[in-house]
């Protein structure tokens, strides 16, 4: 059930991280917004997609949190609590992967797992956006509910459209031989 | 990837993660008392004295700029400017909350972590990661390049550049290719230089120790914060 990573997995998901850093660079003029949840739908689909990428290529248990954990170092410097949103989130996903498909053979666990990546940060940044814009859980909860909904929603809708283009580019290129699992010889 | 920031003698790195963190949360606890300008000030004559003197301007002026142009933006949203101050406050805080993580050269943490025992293959992965973010920036350049001489407006602003079939077909298709060349060609030659994920014998290039000056740092920042809490919660200032 569990494969060791490869120098070369991890070098795949390192170099798709930095692509998914600069996606998530789109977030920067929204980062100060004080919609609750905005930065994630605006990067959700991109992670989703380069999220699907990764797992395709390398579909090993793991796979989900180390990419996490890459994409979440380079804000480590720029903003420290948004690596444990990136991390955590990653981690989660998998954990419920994990315990829905047992790994990621089927297509839907791969689409699952990374759509999730997404969804289960916007949870994690409520206290990052709480310390970032100086409100109140209760503010969020009683104020701006319809709000918090409607972006949730987006989140989701578009991490799966994400996660649906990128399993279409993987398949793709899959079919074209240049992305055969890592463990395809 | 922040080559400008980098210190010439930068502070531990694990030091300067625990302080960047205690720094940003003992600030934004108390972000709603004026004297928070005083705590970024001082922090700021402390990162200054440690010699991160080009991350300090250039986060301080970013940071405070962008936090102006946010309150200011809040402020004709609500109609007053009585928390005007706020905005640039927190922006200040986290621009100068960075500093000393900013001025850490990658190489040095992932040295730090391999110190620490941390699994070689991820502290390769995360210098990777920071590493090939200018690279792949330049190839996305390079495919945009390519948009455009199969006659595909490229401007910004161009709605047709925007179009999805266009970002599908010309766009993420050949970036997704470009990511697997790449991680292709760099994975041989790491191999070929001898990286093994197996190898338990590896040394640290220029191995990297907490010294007594790393030692006044964290303490000097503690005091920041300890003055701070006190202002706040003691003195209710």
């Amino acid at each position: 059930m569990f494969k060791k990573f490869k120098v070369r997995d991890v070098i795949f998901l390192a170099v798709l991280a930095a692509v998914n850093t600069l996606f998530g660079g789109l977030a920067m003029p929204v980062m100060r917004s004080e919609i609750f949840g905005l930065q994630t739908l605006v990067t959700c689909a991109f992670y989703a997609l380069f999220g699907v990428v990764a797992i395709m290529k390398v579909r090993k248990i793991g796979t989900l949190t180390i990419y996490g954990l890459f994409t979440g170092f380079p804000l480590l410097f720029m903003a420290p609590v948004m690596f444990f949103n990136n991390f955590i989130g990653g981690l989660l996903a998998e954990v419920i992967v994990l315990l829905l498909f047992r790994g990621y053979e089927k297509k839907a666990a791969v689409i699952t797992g990374a759509a999730l990546w997404m969804v289960l940060t916007v949870p994690l940044s409520l206290p990052f956006s709480i310390w970032f814009n100086g409100s109140s859980y209760e503010h969020f909860v009683n104020t701006k509910a319809w709000q918090t909904v409607v972006i949730v929603l987006g989140v989701v809708a578009l991490s799966i459209l994400g996660a649906v283009i990128g399993m279409k580019i993987a398949g793709e290129l899959q079919k074209a031989g240049k992305l055969r699992p890592s463990d395809d010889k | 990837m922040f080559e400008q920031f980098h210190a010439r003698n930068p502070v531990h790195p694990i030091a300067a993660f625990a302080c960047s963190l205690m720094a940003l949360a003992v600030g934004m606890v108390c972000a709603r008392t004026p004297y928070i300008f005083a705590y970024i000030g001082l922090l700021a004559a402390v990162f200054l004295v440690y010699g991160f003197y080009m991350a300090v301007v250039l986060l301080t002026l970013g940071m405070g700029i962008f936090g102006i142009i946010v309150g200011g933006i809040s402020a004709l949203i609500n109609g007053t400017l009585n928390m005007f101050w706020i905005s640039p406050a927190r922006c200040l805080l986290i621009g100068v909350c960075v500093v000393p993580l900013l001025s850490v050269p990658p190489a040095q943490l992932t040295r730090a972590l391999n110190q620490m025992k941390f699994p070689r293959l991820l502290t390769l992965g995360m210098l990777i990661t920071i590493r090939f973010v200018p690279i792949v920036f330049g190839e996305i350049w390079q495919i945009r390049d390519a948009m455009r001489s199969r006659g595909i407006d490229t401007r910004w602003w161009s709605i047709k550049a925007y179009a999805p079939k266009t970002l599908y077909r010309a766009f993420l298709v050949p970036l997704v290719m470009r990511v697997v060349g790449i991680s292709d060609t760099l994975s041989l030659s790491v191999e070929t230089r001898g990286f093994d994920a197996g190898s338990k014998n590896a040394t640290v290039y220029k191995p990297v120790t907490l010294t007594a000056r790393d030692g006044v740092f964290i303490v000097l920042v503690v005091l920041c914060g300890a003055a701070l809490l006190l202002a706040r919660f003691i003195f209710q200032l």
